[in-house]
């Protein structure tokens, strides 16, 4: 099978198995998988239990919990939105609905790293992690009880992602999510991640224009400069494959990304 | 958007919007006052502050829990201590511990039958005919409750020895019998 073309298909298997993993087989979802005696914690969740709690001492060794998704996101970048998160899962199920634009009081991808900081900031004035009572996550995770039973009050909690699916491709995720806000903030140092060969791109050598990998972008990570310098947003890009799909020339790989966030890679 | 720059101007709408979301999140989480809970916890609860901050309110324990009585806390406790587990009043702890197999987040700590002490049973004095029914429920189980001289005319608790499992209390005919979380023993946090 050529890989070209089909990572759509390939990152749907894994949403959908990612998706079932965790509301019926990681017990407590997203927010902490077990495996065996080491666990797995949810960045966000840890970081504002650190707020919550001066006594973060005790909390302390919850850090090195957050190790893995921390080291795998200073490699992947923002891969978890793409291909694990539940909710980018479902909103990409909506892919396809028409489009209201209502989202400009919205739309600036900054939003999100004020939301972040907020709930930072709540967290440590309420003491206790304010988002994780709204989390959309958390509310996909849990929907389905150890039982089987299906819980609406957990499932209500997507009604904000999917209202403003409505306005935009993955507009949650772009402008609000903290959890997604801080992979982000991770991804600015990413090692591995999508680039646009200049030499390759149509839009960069000819005065023609394609800009395929724009209109397939879910979250507007590539603009006009990314034909100029190769590069693509890291704080946006959730690494989808989307752009690598539909590329008529091959100008779009997945390759090591220079360190220098700025500089014009070739 | 194209392309979103940090000039001043961004940075100072940002640093506007911060101070004002975050306040905003802050007085809606004080809204609802919190309420102290006095309710017990499940078995092996970490220390109050550090239980709110760890307990994810999944709801495995309730659903692991062979009596069915733990139950959620309702919003009126604050949003604090929503849907944070409580055991309700009336439900009898036969110590199983099936709720701390279950908690996936180590709010409730791995903890032997025997350090189980989620709280102390009371007396209510204006009620109690001291007929000494509830001594015969607690004798199998850690004998907590006491005559207090040997012409059997008063009971007492002995806090110390009360795990809080309120096995006494359905056995009293007068409702004089209560729990409080209080006075439990809470676990620390280890991994």
């Amino acid at each position: 099978m050529k890989l070209r073309g089909n990572v759509r298909n390939i990152r749907w298997a894994v949403q959908i198995a990612s998706l079932v993993f965790f509301i019926l087989i990681a017990t407590a979802g997203l927010c902490v998988v077990t495996m065996g005696s080491f666990r797995v914690d949810c960045v966000f969740g840890v970081l504002q239990g650190v707020f919550a709690q001066p006594v973060w001492v005790l909390v302390l060794p919850l850090l090195i919990f957050v190790a893995l998704p921390v080291i795998g996101t200073l490699i992947l970048g923002r891969a978890f939105c793409g291909w694990l998160c539940p909710v980018g899962t479902v909103l990409d199920a909506f892919s396809r609905i028409p489009r209201v634009n209502f989202i400009k009081m919205l739309g600036n991808p900054l939003n999100k790293f004020v939301v972040a900081p907020a709930f930072l900031i709540g967290s440590f004035f309420l003491k206790y992690p304010s988002f994780c009572t709204v989390c959309p996550i958390k509310g996909i995770c849990y929907s389905a009880g150890v039982s089987g039973v299906i819980k609406p009050a957990e499932l209500a909690l997507l009604a904000v992602p999917i209202g403003i699916e409505l306005g935009e491709k993955r507009a949650w995720c772009r402008y609000l999510c903290p959890v997604g806000a801080t992979l982000a903030f991770l991804s600015l140092k990413k090692l591995l991640g999508f680039k646009v060969d200049t030499e390759k791109c149509l839009a960069g050598s000819h005065a023609q224009v394609c800009r395929f990998c724009s209109k397939a972008c879910p979250t507007n990570a590539i603009t006009e400069s990314s034909y100029k310098t190769g590069e693509i947003s890291r704080t946006e890009c959730i690494a989808c494959g989307q752009c690598y799909d539909k590329c008529p020339t091959g100008a779009l790989k997945f390759d090591k990304l220079p360190l220098a966030v700025h500089a014009k890679s070739n | 958007m194209d392309e979103t720059k940090i000039d001043r101007r961004n940075f100072l709408s940002a640093i506007g919007k911060l101070a004002f979301v975050s306040a905003g999140l802050t007085l809606l989480g004080r809204s609802i006052k919190d309420a102290e809970v006095l309710a017990r916890r499940p078995p092996g609860a970490v220390s109050e502050p550090l239980f709110n901050v760890l307990c994810l309110r999944c709801g495995r324990c309730a659903e692991a829990c062979p009596e069915k009585i733990i139950k959620p806390l309702p919003l009126s406790y604050g949003l604090k201590n929503f849907n944070t587990p409580v055991i309700t009043q009336q439900g009898i702890c036969t110590r199983e511990l099936d709720c701390v197999e279950a908690c996936p987040s180590g709010a409730l700590q791995k903890i032997t039958v025997e350090e189980s002490d989620i709280g102390t049973a009371i007396i209510d004095e204006e009620n109690c005919t001291h007929c000494g029914l509830c001594i015969y429920a607690c004798r199998d189980i850690v004998d907590a409750i006491k005559w207090t001289t040997p012409e059997k005319k008063k009971i007492y608790i002995d806090s110390d020895l009360c795990l809080g499992c309120g096995a006494c209390i359905p056995e009293c005919p007068n409702d004089a019998l209560s729990v409080t979380g209080e006075k439990s023993r809470r676990a620390i946090f280890k991994w």
